[in-house]
């Protein structure tokens, strides 16, 4: 991130002022509590681990700080700080939080700070062994030159200003929305595919009724089905019968009589041979039809179809 | 850029209406597209049940096959009555060969055979046919 931002100096007291344009503000130490202690660690990650217990016994609530770290020279600078306390300053100030972009602390800037600054008519910001201390101004000396206004030199870390009250911080709810925006995209997509599934069906529809216009109607399609499922099921009932019974003739075996009518038929076999009646019998059965009489030598079948 | 309390929760729950939104866009998708291809489906096995039906009952030169009847059986035992697309007819004295060959003949043409009666008079056969197309 550039540091092209305008900086300003906010301690208590200050005069209201009106800026339109985003920025970076600096605290004093009158907003935040620090401790320089020299700790054999040697990444920053470690220590953000313990920054908590630097303060144990100096904080009470914990909950209510934000905490910042970052080493000088030798040293590691633990910083704490209630954001709440920040934005409270920043509206008594007349200062609209939502334009700060940025937080420095004074601690980090100790090294530009060669003369005391001025804040308001009673307080100066300082530094005394090597620590940026607000004192009143009544305790220099009288012919101490005040700055009005810090450096405008960018310390290279800085801390993000929380203008919410959030329980979820601004950068887990981002990666959750991230996810969650990327199953969105899938049900989109997905849904989108369900549609056009269905599209395709109907395209297919449209391609055989473009072929048979007069198939349009679901009343006549259901009307013509119903007229041609009835006629092939009998038709094929009764050519059913008919090779069911060529089946049963033979050289032995003939047909007296056949007739077939719209829902029965009736046949009569004869044979010369009585011995082959019984044979006769059994086929006429196992081909699923009946036997209404039996003479010497003639067998009539009758059956519905 | 407006200063927003909650603004992570805000930005989670929008997150969040977004993805469920769009899970119930597409489970409505799911639910509506099965529908529609079920009847779509169900409408091209009717079509195509329809036309399959309607080639094989309503053939084309129905009137030329049957005239071939006339073909395997000489004249004289012919009795034929053709009205529109209805036949009524009568083949006399024939053996069996014969009877064979029509009834294999129009069981193998799309007719609507409607009365069938088949008589042995010592060796020989007389069969009736009534169908219509």
């Amino acid at each position: 991130m550039g540091h092209s931002k305008e900086l300003v100096l906010v301690y208590k007291g200050m005069p209201k002022v009106s800026l339109e344009e985003r920025f970076s503000i600096v605290l004093t130490p009158q907003n935040y509590i620090l401790r320089k202690e020299k700790l054999p660690i040697k990444q920053e990650y470690q220590s953000k681990k313990i920054v908590s217990s630097i303060f144990d016994s100096f904080i009470d609530n914990k909950d209510e700080y934000s905490f910042f770290v970052y080493k000088e020279d030798e040293d590691w600078i633990f910083i704490a700080y209630k954001q709440q306390e920040v934005i409270d300053l920043l509206e008594e100030s007349g200062i609209p939080s939502s334009n700060v972009d940025e937080i420095f602390f004074a601690q980090q800037m100790v090294s530009s700070i060669s003369k005391p600054i001025s804040l308001g008519e009673q307080n100066a910001l300082t530094v005394i062994d090597g620590i940026a201390t607000v004192v009143p101004k009544s305790i220099l000396p009288d012919e101490t030159v005040y700055e009005n206004e810090l450096e405008d030199i960018h310390p290279k870390k800085s801390v993000p200003l929380s203008t919410s009250n959030s329980y979820i911080d601004i950068k887990t709810a981002l990666i959750f929305s991230a996810i969650f925006f990327i199953f969105a995209i899938f049900f989109i997509m997905e849904g989108m595919r369900y549609t056009s599934s269905s599209k395709e069906a109907s395209q297919k529809v449209e391609e055989i009724l473009q072929h048979y216009p007069a198939l349009e109607s679901s009343y006549k399609r259901e009307s013509i089905l119903s007229k041609y499922t009835h006629i092939d099921q009998e038709q094929r009932a009764k050519r059913e019968v008919i090779k069911k019974l060529s089946k049963l003739i033979s050289q032995n075996i003939k047909i007296e009589q056949f007739e077939l009518k719209q829902n029965s038929y009736t046949a009569v076999l004869s044979t010369p041979n009585t011995q082959l009646l019984n044979q006769i019998k059994r086929k006429v059965k196992s081909n699923g039809m009946q036997i209404s009489n039996i003479s010497t030598n003639k067998i009539t079948i009758k059956g519905h179809l | 850029m407006i200063n927003i309390r909650y603004k992570g929760e805000l930005i989670l729950l929008a997150s969040i209406i977004l993805v469920l939104s769009s899970y119930i866009f597409k489970y409505k998708s799911f639910e509506s597209s099965q529908e529609l291809l079920h009847k779509k489906r169900q409408e091209i096995v009717q079509l195509q049940e329809v036309i399959s039906l309607q080639k094989v009952w309503s053939p084309k030169e129905i009137s030329k096959k049957l005239e071939n009847l006339k073909r395997i059986i000489p004249s004289k035992q012919i009795k034929w009555n053709k009205r529109g697309k209805k036949l009524t007819v009568k083949f006399i004295q024939i053996d069996s060969n014969q009877l064979n060959k029509i009834l294999n003949k129009i069981l193998n043409i799309a007719i609507q055979i409607e009365y069938i009666n088949i008589k042995k008079e010592q060796n020989k056969y007389t069969m009736e046919l009534k169908c219509k197309w």
